[in-house]
């Protein structure tokens, strides 16, 4: 089995591409436009619009959940912990940026102090996918398809309503964290760059897993595009076939188009299409 | 006047609505922060005083006589910032002090009259020219902060005037801060004027917009008691909080701060 990925991103309408604080990494780093066995792992960050530094903190997170060790998110414990080693390293980023500042002969107004004593926050949905090289041999994929269907695992652990969407045979498998568009509003559970209560985030954190087999298509979709989504399939609209026929660059352009007609919030879009073959 | 509240000997009503408005914008300078530079015009702010028998722009400095400005001047061109005193909980039962930055932009003024119908004329004014030039906006709010009877004449028709202006997103809003030396307990947000026997508060009270759906949500978040008429009125209370429940974008919970 093999799988391909393809990212497509745009900014809110009325800022700069400059402004996006959507951020997403993926391990492998130098991912291939077609993957031959896993595992992969993805982490998308939604930066939140409140407060300073939303991206950093965003890149920060998603950078350490996707290097972090295999099982590290698997559960709320594990997920917690690592978050919380992450706020570890927030000071330092808050430092350097105010060196920066100084360096730059910019020191920190009176609101950016007051700012960055707030903390920064951010959405975040960190996923893993394994499986098995299924071979790209004549002779192997002949014997594999007269034996059994080739299948993987995947893990998703959530803070917040970033959203991945598992669709297998034309039908929404799955939806994760949120799975009804009434679900979202403006207050989504966050990470914060201060809080390193592991309870407290564990308290936050929604986990689940699931299986996959060649055909099952993923969706990982930030808010705007996700409410979009479950809004689409609710009404059996079939969501997914529309972003399959999506490009990087026809994504920019589908997005400003939905958004004047009404049908998508004005938010920044990231989306992350996770194709088995 | 420069009485003392309630349950506050020694500070003056002045100070406090000058303190209180001097932490609504500071409320707001923090709401707009974002990004690397930290900070976005979210808002125009206008000023307007009216404890020395005018109705004016309260802001000094390079803003003097200004009206509307965006937020960031505000937040850059604060008449001076102070340090104050802030008591936190240590998280082991204690409390420590921490020294912050306190901005202050408005200077109480105890003297002279309260024209209160003229300064809601004058913001009734300032909201018509925005919505007329801004009329896909949210509606302008109005917060007026005052520690007393309004001596210039009946504020209802312009409070009424001003409540009527809309943009497609809505009416304009107002809502009113009474600080009194009154004994009566202070009141945040309520949906009746039962309890209020001060008949200035009732008068507030009534000019006082009921709080939209969304802004009834999140003060329900924070722990106010909601209704559905719930308006917004507070009487010897904190109003900054009210800064907390406008809409800028994906906003962090207050239970997460």
């Amino acid at each position: 089995m093999q799988s391909r990925v393809a990212v497509g991103w745009m900014h809110k309408d009325g800022n700069g591409p400059e402004e996006y604080e959507d951020t997403w990494c993926m391990a492998p780093p130098e991912l291939p436009s077609v993957m031959v066995g896993g595992p992969l792992r993805i982490a998308v960050c939604d930066g939140a619009t409140e407060g300073m530094l939303a991206r950093r903190w965003a890149q920060l997170l998603a950078s350490d959940f996707c290097n972090a060790s295999a099982v590290s998110n698997r559960n709320a414990a594990e997920f917690a912990a690592a978050a919380a080693s992450t706020v570890a390293k927030w000071p330092d980023e808050v430092a350097a940026y105010t060196a920066e500042r100084e360096t730059s002969h910019r020191p920190l107004k009176w609101y950016q102090r007051a700012g960055l004593a707030k903390g920064a926050f951010a959405t975040l949905l960190s996923m893993q996918f394994y499986w098995q090289s299924s071979g790209s041999s004549r002779k192997h994929k002949a014997r594999h398809a007269a034996s059994r269907v080739s299948r993987g695992h995947w893990y998703a652990s959530a803070v917040g309503d970033t959203c991945v969407f598992q669709v297998k045979a034309q039908e929404l498998k799955c939806a994760f964290p949120l799975s009804r568009a009434q679900d979202f509003g403006n207050t989504p559970q966050l990470l914060g760059s201060f809080n390193d209560d592991a309870r407290h985030i564990a308290s936050l954190v929604q986990s689940t897993e699931g299986s996959f087999t060649e055909g099952d298509h993923f969706y990982i979709c930030t808010d705007a595009l996700a409410a979009w989504f479950l809004r689409q399939a609710v009404d059996g609209r079939r969501p997914w076939n529309t972003l399959n026929t999506l490009d990087v660059a026809d994504l920019k352009a589908w997005v400003q188009s939905i958004r004047l007609k009404g049908e998508m919030v004005n938010d920044d879009v990231t989306l992350i299409h996770i194709e088995f073959w | 006047m420069a009485d003392p509240i309630a349950g506050e000997i020694g500070t003056s009503k002045r100070a406090i609505v000058a303190d209180a408005l001097n932490r609504l914008l500071t409320e707001l300078i923090l709401r707009c922060l974002n990004g690397e530079e930290g900070m976005r015009d979210y808002f125009h702010v206008a000023v307007i005083g009216y404890g020395d028998g005018r109705a004016t722009s309260a802001l000094g400095g390079i803003l003097l006589g200004k009206n509307l400005v965006p937020i960031g001047q505000i937040a850059d061109h604060p008449l001076r910032v102070e340090q104050r005193v802030r008591k936190e909980p240590d998280g082991a039962g204690g409390v420590i002090e921490l020294k912050v930055d306190f901005p202050i932009w408005v200077e109480p003024i105890a003297k002279g009259n309260t024209p209160m119908r003229q300064a809601l004329s004058t913001a009734r004014d300032l909201v018509h020219e925005w919505v007329s030039q801004h009329p896909n906006s949210y509606p302008p709010i109005t917060l007026n902060l005052t520690d007393g009877e309004g001596n210039d004449g009946d504020p209802i028709p312009p409070a009424d005037e001003l409540r009527s202006l809309t943009t497609e997103d809505g009416n304009s809003l107002l809502f009113n801060l009474h600080v009194s030396s009154t004994s009566l307990a202070p009141i945040s947000f309520p949906d009746t004027d039962i309890g209020l026997s001060d008949a200035y508060a009732r008068t507030l009270f009534g000019m006082s917009s009921v709080l939209p759906p969304k802004v009834r949500s999140y003060a329900a978040k924070a722990g106010y008691n909601i209704r559905e008429k719930n308006r917004g009125f507070v009487y010897n209370a904190d109003i900054v909080s009210i800064v907390q429940f406008l809409d800028i974008g994906t906003r962090v919970d207050v239970a997460l701060r």
